[in-house]
């Protein structure tokens, strides 16, 4: 098993969650998008592998909320403690990035968590790089203004 | 503050720990890398040098033909700027023996001889098609036809990939390559000078000391070869001896 399997699992595990919410999930899903990625070969010589894997991922957790739209209630009280007592040190960033919009927070996690470049970010989003990059700053600015203020 | 948000930002997403990860990962079928898949990745391994310097002899020989009528000089020039063709690709599995960067490289995934062997063949190939290359614009310039002309360019060849993997095999010193180069440019002048010196050295009076010449390189080169196989051999068990 390749060093970059595993850690690919742990960055679309932390998508799906960031996506869904609840652990369980967010792992059944990951596991989704690795089974449906290895089942189309084709995926792995487009040249833009880790892109199709995120984009996988993302359509899962949208066909996810569409078919259980009301059916489940996430525990999302419990989650956020857990985070707080994880992380206690970044307690204020990560409230700062919680009041930003999801799309934004979405592009700070592939970024800046995921570590993905602004090329796959932009295939994934299906935007081009100079938006990513204007999503990325305005975030950032978003996110220094909400720090100062507290 | 910049560069601090970004950093607090990488655990800002952090999620519960997996529970299923290593059992799912374990029995994942996934589909591996087909053998040519392979033989690509490796030839994008190959350091650019090797295919410039091939293209530069080759466009090289277009220019000689193109400005200069096709004599005994050209096969000459050309027959002693041969060796250092030869010279970059061993230089590069020296390069890749010497400092195992193969392991590194596939992650373990293919053992370290199928590695070179792999690495053998594409420079191989890649020597033969810019040899092959030359013989086809030449041949039909000269009254030596293909299978002579083939001689004259590659028993120089020969000599420098006997001399230089000799060198491989019983030197430990990482400074190797330099060894090889000395071969190189002692074979590139040797040739130069016996055939500017011998006047009728592309005659018939000499035709069976070309035809020995290339027999008995070419059995000590394959003998060179299967020893270097050897030797990765035991490299190869030496390396899964260490934890």
């Amino acid at each position: 098993m390749s060093v970059s399997l595993r850690d690919q699992y742990d960055k679309i595990y932390r998508y799906c969650f960031f996506k869904v919410n609840n652990k369980e999930i967010a792992e059944d899903l990951t596991q989704e998008t690795f089974l449906k990625y290895f089942a189309q070969t084709s995926y792995i010589n487009r040249g833009k592998p880790l892109a199709y894997l995120y984009t996988i991922a993302k359509n899962l957790c949208i066909d996810f909320y569409r078919s259980n739209k009301g059916d489940q209630e996430l525990d999302e009280s419990v989650l956020r403690s857990d985070d707080i007592s994880e992380f206690e040190t970044n307690y204020d960033i990560k409230q700062a990035v919680s009041v930003l919009p999801d799309d934004l927070q979405e592009f700070l996690l592939l970024r800046f968590s995921n570590e993905l470049g602004i090329g796959e970010i932009a295939s994934i989003m299906g935007i081009s790089r100079f938006s990513v990059y204007r999503k990325l700053n305005k975030a950032l600015g978003m996110l220094k203004a909400i720090l100062r203020e507290e | 503050m910049d560069n601090n948000i970004k950093r607090k930002l990488k655990s800002v997403f952090e999620a519960p720990m997996p529970a299923k990860k290593d059992d799912f990962l374990n029995q994942l079928d996934y589909p591996k890398a087909s053998r040519l898949d392979f033989i690509k990745s490796q030839a994008g391994y190959i350091r650019k040098q090797v295919w410039v310097l091939s293209l530069l002899l080759f466009i090289g020989t277009l220019i000689l033909m193109y400005y200069f009528e096709v004599s005994d000089s050209v096969i000459w020039i050309l027959s002693s700027a041969l060796p250092f063709i030869s010279l970059v690709s061993i230089g590069e599995i020296f390069r890749s023996i010497t400092y195992n960067m193969d392991e590194l490289e596939m992650s373990c995934k293919h053992n370290f001889l199928e590695i070179s062997l792999i690495r053998f063949g594409i420079l191989g190939l890649a020597n033969l098609a810019v040899l092959i290359s030359l013989l086809i614009l030449l041949a039909g310039k000269t009254d030596f036809g293909f299978f002579r002309l083939g001689l004259y360019l590659t028993t120089p060849y020969l000599l420098n990939c006997y001399g230089s993997i000799f060198a491989v095999n019983r030197l430990k010193n990482r400074e190797i390559v330099y060894v090889c180069g000395v071969v190189t440019a002692s074979v590139s002048i040797l040739n130069a000078l016996f055939t500017t010196q011998i006047n009728d050295i592309y005659t018939d009076k000499y035709w069976s000391f070309w035809i020995i010449s290339f027999i008995i390189l070419a059995v000590f080169s394959y003998k060179e070869i299967l020893k270097l196989i050897k030797k990765m051999e035991e490299l190869k068990w030496s390396l899964s001896l260490t934890v």
